[in-house]
């Protein structure tokens, strides 16, 4: 005798059972800063010591990640395991809502896109980047589209290096973010912009200043061609360091 | 034992191949009176370095048995531990570093940095280990101390500061010129044991002169009132340089570098003056031990003998009395019959023999105290252990141990040699917890699993010498893994009737992927669909079908099994039959729930010059490598990979040759991640390949 207590139809495998690639999704304003953004083009963020810069710059970079470009994340003060961690970090708290299998798939499936470089502050400058670079590009290893610029001393960049980058980024198809550090005495003559910027702003696409403002850390667009900065109110917060974007009402 | 720790100086001898170490060991135990003669490495007396107990040591160029062994010079007890060499046996490294305080680098005059000097050197970097240089061999053809100094501060980027300079060089050889007591040493007597010391030789006044401002100058950094006498023009004391030299040399500012030639008999005694007065005493490194209560939290030790014991079993040996056991300790003192809780099984155990080493003899002692190195008998242990006294919770290592990687299997030619065989695998298991051997059921053989390619090489070989067996090996193999994607159903009905009584159970539920556990089981059953007293018949149903996937026949790991519903027969179910209905469940939604191959990932970190760096991360690339950065650090560049350790055979030959033997590399195991398709279809053919020749 067999007993069956509850009877049932044969389970079929039903959609919901299916477990997809996870699709992360970038944030509007992300996807939109980077689409104005054309080969060559320079973006900086400006800020004092300590205030969110290389944070920032991760969190674009991750952005890029997700839209499966390829990013260069260049670093003259910290080493890999150091910039390794600050993208660990921010993408664990970007994602913790994910469930932990589909946010280390997420992850898995975004390392392939980015590269680090580290140099030593005193070892860097643009023509060995580009030599670093070409050893990439050449065996097919890596090309990137994107290239995060951290920790480059505003006191030692001329304008000269900037059109030699400025070359470089245009003959290798590169957008340009640049991590500004301002010091104090540029800020206390009420004058925002290194000495480096005033004679150059012209290279720059676009340039915004991280202020603090208190409970939030607020990012002011100051130089912005693109006309998209201005559509956004951005902010960071101190304490995740992540940045969140509101559409400013009345502009479309 | 003398128990004043500022006395007590614990020192590695790390140096590549040929560059003097095991002359150098002997001629430092010559002096310290340890031994009453020397003996040449391969002398003609057949006797042989003390310390140069192993064969394999000089022909690998690594160091594979931590012997320890103990000598005084002046009031100073002095301990020398033999150092590791090569980043596979990492556990081992990372053993033999604990235990050491500084360190001598050995160079060869003639062939100044190689690349086991660099090995070496990025290990003792790691570990923050400091230390002083020694550049042996001045009396050989092309000796020049100068150029090797060079190398040190341009390949291994030390800040070398020359505290000698030689008289004569080559065949000519003399002696040295002190830079800071400003006198010549000289080396008389049969052994060299007699110093001679005299004014500096004119011809070599005007060096010696600017040679010593050089050093002061670099050295005053790290002492204020040697800077205070340099500005204000007083007279610089011999004793105020020595403080700044030690200071920097303790902070890894400065390697001081002393020149010499251990095969004559020359410049060994200020070597040792060196260890004792620039190298670090226990007290002066900060040690910290695990605290097992608080999720492995580190605490630091006080290194006071006041203290409750904490010790460190860093080497174990077989001797003809059994087990010597060698051991550190960080806190306390550990004496002769006192009771000690073993931190891995939480044993207590007691302290039965004690003894001090030196090389092959040894010496009873009463207790060892803090700062201390010894070693013990009838302990059982295994290495890496941590002796604690009761009441404290505290390990001195991770108790964390990777899983093996990678596979070999092992052929005894002969019976005497598979006894032999045993015997070595039984002491190595112990020895090192990364080893792991057993018995595959289908092919019979034995199989030895380890971290890497070498780590398995140098114990087959291991076993070969020191074991006198004769064994083959197999092609080594990846421990692959197997893993599901996706969520799938089961329902599955087993049913046997053979006569008697028969067999019946049908369960189901559905399988689905797991992220952080290699298991999980869960019953969501109600209403007694399958009665209690066979849902654990289940589970170990499908624990059994883990051990070997229904796939490639390898381990599947990060499964999740949930039944809620299934049927029973009052008369024809039994453990036996849930447990085959749970396999056959298994089998029958494992391929639904799209399996993939899983294989182990290693982290690769490649230092290089940087004129190579393009060609080695093409080699990672070629590798199935994902490169994660490039860092930049001088003439030299570090490059991390993750990279299949699939790939991975045989890369230490291809780099050696792409690179003039200028790059060496750590690999570690990282994570297991899924095979590409086109590599999976490969191991499919590989493995069924296999299975065919084993059948």
């Amino acid at each position: 005798m067999i007993i069956d207590l509850r009877r049932r139809k044969e389970r079929l495998l039903s959609e919901g059972m299916f477990q997809p690639d996870p699709v992360a999704s970038r944030e509007t304003w992300e996807q939109e800063i980077s689409d104005r953004m054309e080969d060559g083009a320079f973006c900086a963020v400006l800020a004092r010591a300590g205030m969110g810069k290389t944070a920032f710059l991760v969190q674009m970079a991750l952005s890029q990640m997700l839209g499966h470009e390829d990013v260069l994340h260049v670093s003259l003060h910290e080493p890999i395991a150091k910039v390794t961690l600050w993208y660990e970090e921010l993408f664990e708290k970007k994602f913790r809502q994910e469930s932990l299998q589909n946010s280390r798939r997420i992850w898995d499936n975004l390392l392939p896109h980015r590269f680090i470089m580290t140099f030593r502050v005193d070892r860097f400058s643009i023509p060995r980047l580009e030599e670093r670079l070409n050893d990439l590009l050449v065996q097919g290893i890596f090309r990137p589209r994107t290239l995060f610029l951290d920790g480059w001393q505003s006191n030692s960049i001329n304008r000269t290096e900037l059109h030699e980058l400025k070359a470089f980024a245009k003959s290798h198809n590169l957008r340009v973010w640049l991590s500004v550090h301002i010091h104090r005495p540029d800020s206390e003559e009420g004058d925002s912009y290194p000495a480096f910027l005033k004679n150059s702003d012209d290279l720059f696409e676009l340039i915004m200043q991280m202020e603090d403002s208190g409970l939030q850390i607020q990012m002011n667009p100051i130089k912005d061609v693109t006309g998209i900065l201005h559509t956004w109110s951005m902010k960071m917060d101190p304490v995740t360091l992540l940045v969140s974007a509101e559409k400013v009402s009345g502009l479309c | 034992m003398k128990s004043d720790i500022r006395k007590v100086r614990n020192i590695g001898i790390s140096a590549h191949i040929d560059s003097g170490k095991t002359t150098l060991t002997e001629r430092i135990l010559f002096y310290t009176k340890r031994i009453h003669a020397m003996h040449d490495v391969k002398g003609k007396d057949g006797v042989g370095a003390t310390m140069d107990s192993m064969e394999l040591e000089r022909e690998r160029g690594i160091t594979i048995s931590s012997a320890a062994t103990f000598c005084t010079w002046g009031d100073h007890e002095v301990n020398i531990i033999d150092t590791p060499g090569h980043v596979d046996f990492t556990i081992e490294v990372e053993r033999a570093l604990r235990v050491l305080d500084g360190a001598i680098l050995v160079l060869c005059a003639v062939g100044g940095v190689q690349s086991q000097s660099i090995t070496v050197d990025a290990q003792m970097k790691r570990y923050k280990v400091p230390c002083v240089a020694f550049v042996n061999k001045c009396d050989r053809s092309g000796a020049n101390p100068p150029r090797v100094v060079e190398q040190l501060k341009t390949r291994l980027g030390h800040n070398a500061l020359l505290m000698q300079l030689p008289i004569g060089l080559e065949a000519d050889f003399q002696g040295i010129v002190d830079l800071i007591s400003m006198k010549a040493v000289y080396f008389d007597g049969a052994g060299g044991e007699l110093l001679r010391t005299e004014a500096v030789p004119e011809s070599l006044l005007p060096e010696a002169i600017s040679r010593r401002e050089e050093l002061i100058d670099s050295v005053s950094l790290f002492s204020d009132s040697l800077t205070e006498a340099i500005l204000e023009g007083t007279e610089i004391s011999e004793a105020m340089i020595m403080e700044a030299v030690r200071q920097g040399t303790l902070e890894r500012k400065i390697t001081p570098v002393f020149i010499g030639s251990a095969y004559k008999n020359k410049g060994i005694q200020p070597l040792l003056d060196a260890v004792t007065r620039y190298l670090p005493c226990p007290a002066d490194i900060e040690n910290s031990a695990l605290d097992l209560s608080r999720e492995e939290a580190p605490v630091q030790l006080t290194g006071n003998t006041e203290d409750p014991v904490v010790a460190l079993a860093f080497k174990l040996e077989d001797g003809i009395y059994g087990q010597l056991t060698y051991i550190r300790v960080y806190q306390g003192i550990l004496s002769r019959g006192a009771t000690v809780v073993n931190a891995r099984d939480g044993k207590k155990v007691r302290i039965g023999r004690l003894v001090r080493m030196h090389a092959d003899q040894m010496e009873d002692i009463e207790a060892i105290h803090a700062g201390y190195i010894g070693a013990l008998f009838g302990l059982e242990c295994q290495s890496g252990d941590t002796f604690a006294a009761q009441g404290l919770n505290l390990a001195m290592t991770s108790m964390f141990v990777p899983e093996p990687v990678i596979s070999l299997a092992i052929v005894p030619k002969d019976k005497k040699s598979m006894v032999n065989m045993s015997k070595a695998l039984n002491r190595f298991t112990k020895e090192d917890p990364t080893f792991r051997t057993h018995l595959d059921p289908e092919t019979s053989e034995t199989i030895i699993e380890g971290m890497g390619e070498l780590h398995l090489d140098i114990y087959v070989e291991r076993i070969r010498r020191e074991y006198n067996a004769e064994v083959t090996t197999g092609n080594p193999r990846v421990a692959y893994r197997e893993t599901i994607t996706q969520k799938a159903a089961f329902n599955y009905t087993h049913r046997k009737q053979t006569g008697g009584s028969g067999q019946y159970g049908r369960v189901a539920g559905y399988i689905e992927p797991l992220s952080d556990e290699d298991f999980l089981f869960e019953n969501k059953i109600t209403g007694g669909a399958i009665p209690t007293q066979f849902i654990p018949a289940c589970e170990k149903g499908f624990r059994m079908s883990l051990a070997k996937g229904p796939k490639m026949e390898f381990p599947v790991t990060g499964v999740k099994v949930v039944i809620d519903d299934g049927a029973f027969h009052a008369v024809d179910s039994s453990d036996m039959a849930f447990q085959a209905a749970a396999r056959g469940a298994f089998r029958e939604a494992y391929n639904k729930a799209k399996p993939v191959i899983l294989e182990p990932i290693m982290k690769v970190v490649v230092e290089t010059p940087n004129e190579f760096q393009g060609a080695v991360m093409g080699l990672l690339n070629q590798r199935r490598g994902m490169i994660v950065g490039t860092q930049d650090e001088g003439q030299t560049c570090v490059i991390e990979a993750q990279t299949p350790l699939a790939e991975m055979f045989g890369f230490s030959t291809v780099i050696r040759s792409a690179t003039q033997g200028k790059a060496q590399f750590t690999m570690e195991f990282s994570a297991y991640r899924q095979v590409p398709q086109s590599i999976a279809e490969k191991i499919t053919e590989e493995v069924a390949k296999r299975k065919k020749s084993a059948a």
